[in-house]
């Protein structure tokens, strides 16, 4: 998976300390969510795509390799 | 810091001491009170050192603090499969040295592998459930 969660939280110029609390979640977890590490949850992922005004499938992408 | 700071911070802290005073309390009435007065040193350490952790900013420490977030709750649910896998091997392979130690007798690792397996199969069924 793929993710634009840097590109959209820099360019409301947010630190991923700032996101985490706007989400209720650490800043480590953005660090992983952003180095797609880890895959949020749906709600989490929904949570995101309404802070930044998007809708989920624009911001998280399938890979090839993911199917 | 609401991301970063949910739990009590002396959650871990508590929880070591209560057991530490539970394996002392036993120890005592066993009637080995050096040994109870060790336990204690060695609990009151670890609930040192577990306060001090909880204090920080990091993954384990917001475990520590039971106020983790849903991918350190994940982190914290994998790292307790690995211990509780590594525990039941650990157990099955004493029980089977005693099984030949002894010429049949599991000792209690034959019952820690019971309750093991219970409890899983239990769990397992509770969990589908749910899921």
């Amino acid at each position: 998976m793929r993710n634009r969660v840097r590109e959209l939280r820099t360019q409301v110029g947010m630190t991923q300390a700032n996101l985490g609390d706007a989400l209720g979640v650490s800043r480590q977890t953005i660090n992983s969510i952003e180095a797609g590490r880890y895959l949020p949850s749906l709600p989490l992922a929904l949570k995101i795509g309404r802070l930044f005004g998007s809708p989920v499938h624009e911001i998280f992408e399938m890979d090839e390799e993911d199917g | 810091m609401r991301g970063t700071k949910n739990g009590h911070r002396g959650s871990s802290a508590a929880i070591l001491l209560v057991g530490g005073g539970a394996v002392a309390v036993a120890a005592w009435a066993g009637g080995h009170p050096g040994v109870a007065a060790i336990v204690v040193g060695a609990y009151v350490v670890l609930a040192a050192i577990a306060f001090v952790w909880s204090g920080g900013s990091g993954d384990v420490a917001a475990i520590l603090r039971g106020g983790s977030d849903e991918r350190q709750r994940a982190i914290d649910l994998r790292a307790t499969a690995a211990a509780g896998s590594v525990t039941a091997l650990f157990t099955v392979i004493a029980a089977i040295v005693n099984i030949a130690r002894t010429g049949g007798d599991p000792g209690a690792y034959g019952a820690v592998c019971v309750v093991f397996g219970i409890s899983y199969g239990v769990a397992l069924a509770v969990v589908r459930r749910r899921a």
